[in-house]
């Protein structure tokens, strides 16, 4: 039997068992995203500008993601408005560091791969590259977000008089907190699938100068990177976002 | 609201710390002076490469049609261009330079004014340049770049803690390059691997959380969810013989057996994000027992299987996430290419599939894991101090 029918069979029985109808809900929403993501890539390849699916997709995919597992409350539209902040910023920071490094598509290692295919495909690798780096820290970004303004919302439902800056620090800390953790999650995340690829350049004579501008190691290296970049930028923009919308109505109360 | 945000973070950051404030800006002011070195250090380190290095300070483009196998027409540049040598004995000296770029740009390189590029120079008996040709692009300045910007930003915004991830980070990465240079001698992969996944676990723990009661129920709750996902996704391999499981993708580059190097890949993959669930459900059982000792196991269990459902969803959705964006490129080369579903399916994401398929179970696997580990460890200690 196919394995990864197995083991998608054995995900859905221990999320079912371990999380109930929550963990139910969010192996479908799991599903749900992939079939997503695969919409994308098939837009993509239509010769849709891939910038605006890749946008486009990634607010359709932190909306399932947020309002399925989650649910509609004040706490999930933060964290919706934050990642939306955060995907238009990895954007700009990255957009012209990436097309100027040019990591699009395949180095001459992959050569043998590509040989087979015509290379003359009229899509702009260079926007993919853009396109790769958002879906990556899409999901790292969420988790992030929606963990800090959920104990956001706990601490104040605890102590409905917070100032927003007092909640605004809470949300900081509890930042500082996922960070540690979450590095370490995409870290071996990213080092897993980076392995067989350092193991073939130490085996192979490349120099260490030859590595570190070569075209696949350097993509590698710079999306890992900006993904880091990303779940620390959602951080303060989530706090932020969270205090003000969490104490938007009793403000008014007061003035 | 930009401004007010600011304020926000020069509140946080400045205002309400005075006795900390020179010793803090001290800190900061090295911080930024360190990185200002590196990049200037970075973007001027051609003299270091033996290899000719060319700055490309003309180009003239030629615009023209190619025609592709499906009948499309595809845009093509033949840009003609000078550039000058920027180190070795050559250095000054100006060179004409061939190149050729299409649209898609999926292997060649759309050069633009001050691109740096790497040249292989010809020469005739008396040393003068003959011709020059384009190998590859410099871009190491730019993986310099984006690594200044990830360390200031994770220094300014987690401060202690984002200095202890990086601090982590770089122990985990030094013993990642001892396990790969082991790995050279080729036997005994299998032990190395698990001893290094030890040394992940532990160390990683340690230096993220400190060293404390919480940090031991997180550490043996890792060791035993990995166990307990590898023994699982072990188990459903042997048993179907890797069925559906393309390794051609890994093939190219491995003279090791791809299956082991998979299977390391699996345990090292799957480690880091069980670590992640055994901190934050340790961490709530804790927080728990700190607000009451005396507080039933019902009510921890109810608590943190509650926490539990909350984080699985979004966890196995980072993974998903993380895994997949790495084959998107080969994908839409495929589908432009009129492949199958079905086979790129198999071809590209069986491998990211399984990856991702097994930390998920993982993750779920970790979070009973890790609740009863904790309530067995952290109680102990309450019992003991009483």
């Amino acid at each position: 039997m196919n394995i990864i029918l197995v083991l998608l069979i054995i995900l859905l029985i221990l999320m079912s068992v371990i999380g109930g109808t929550r963990g139910i809900q969010s192996f479908f929403t799991l599903i749900l995203n992939f079939i997503i993501l695969f919409l994308m890539m098939i837009l993509i390849a239509f010769k849709i500008d891939p910038i605006k699916v890749t946008f486009i997709g990634s607010m359709i995919i932190s909306f399932c993601t947020l309002f399925f597992i989650n649910g509609y409350h004040k706490k999930t539209v933060a964290s919706l408005i934050s990642v939306i902040i955060v995907i238009l910023l990895v954007m700009l920071i990255t957009y012209h560091m990436s097309t100027s490094a040019k990591i699009q598509g395949f180095s001459s290692q992959q050569a043998d791969m590509v040989s087979f295919y015509s290379v003359y495909v009229q899509i702009n690798f260079a926007k993919i590259v853009i396109c790769e780096i958002l879906v990556g820290l899409l999901g790292a970004i969420i988790d992030v977000s929606i963990s800090i303004s959920s104990s956001m919302n706990e601490i104040y439902k605890n102590d409905s008089l917070i100032t927003q800056h007092e909640l605004f620090n809470s949300g900081m800390n509890i930042g500082k907190d996922v960070l540690g953790t979450m590095t370490n999650t995409l870290f071996f995340a990213y080092i897993s699938g980076f392995m067989t690829l350092i193991i073939y350049l130490s085996i192979s004579k490349y120099s260490l100068s030859d590595i570190f501008n070569m075209k696949i190691f350097c993509s590698e290296v710079f999306q890992s990177i900006c993904c880091g970049i990303g779940i620390i930028l959602i951080i303060p923009i989530t706090a932020f976002v969270t205090s003000k919308l969490l104490l938007l109505n009793t403000k008014s109360n007061n003035i | 609201m930009i401004n007010s945000f600011v304020k926000d973070i020069l509140n946080v950051r400045w205002l309400k710390s005075h006795t900390y404030h020179k010793k803090k800006l001290a800190i900061w002011l090295g911080i930024i002076m360190l990185s200002l070195c590196n990049l200037f250090f970075i973007s001027n380190n051609q003299g270091l490469y033996h290899k000719p290095i060319g700055k490309v300070i003309e180009i003239q483009e030629q615009k023209s049609y190619k025609d592709t196998m499906d009948r499309q027409k595809e845009p093509i540049k033949i840009q003609k261009i000078k550039a000058v040598i920027m180190n070795g004995t050559d250095k000054g000296k100006t060179v004409a330079l061939n190149n050729q770029t299409s649209f898609s740009q999926v292997n060649d390189l759309d050069l633009k004014i001050s691109d740096e590029v790497f040249l292989s120079i010809q020469y005739n008996v008396k040393h003068e340049i003959v011709s020059a040709m384009i190998t590859d692009l410099k871009r190491d300045q730019y993986i310099g770049y984006i690594i200044n910007i990830f360390v200031l930003f994770i220094l300014i915004v987690g401060e202690m803690k984002g200095f202890r991830s990086l601090v982590s980070v770089s122990v985990n990465v030094l013993i990642f390059l001892v396990l790969i240079a082991l790995f050279k001698k080729g036997n005994h992969l299998m032990l190395y691997s698990v001893i290094a996944s030890l040394l992940f676990i532990v160390l990683s723990i340690l230096i993220v959380s400190g060293k404390n009661k919480k940090s031991f129920s997180a550490i043996v709750a890792t060791l035993v969810g990995t166990f307990v996902s590898m023994l699982i996704a072990g188990i459903v391999i042997k048993v179907n013989h890797w069925s559906g499981i393309h390794f051609e993708e890994m093939e190219e580059f491995l003279t090791l057996p791809p299956e082991t190097i998979f299977f390391i890949e699996l345990i090292i993959g799957t480690l880091g994000a069980i670590m992640d669930i055994a901190i934050s459900i340790s961490s709530a059982i804790e927080e728990l027992y700190n607000r009451n000792p005396n507080v039933e196991r019902k009510a921890i269990i109810k608590s943190s299987r509650e926490i539990g459902q909350d984080i699985m969803g979004t966890m196995a959705n980072t993974l998903i996430f993380a895994y997949l964006s790495g084959s998107i490129s080969s994908i839409i080369l495929l589908l432009r290419n009129g492949l199958e579903f079905s086979n790129i399916f198999s071809l590209n994401l069986s491998l990211e599939l399984t990856r991702a398929l097994v930390g998920s179970i993982g993750i779920v696997l970790s979070i009973p894991i890790t609740m009863y580990i904790s309530i067995l460890i952290l109680k102990n200690r309450k019992v003991g101090e009483a």
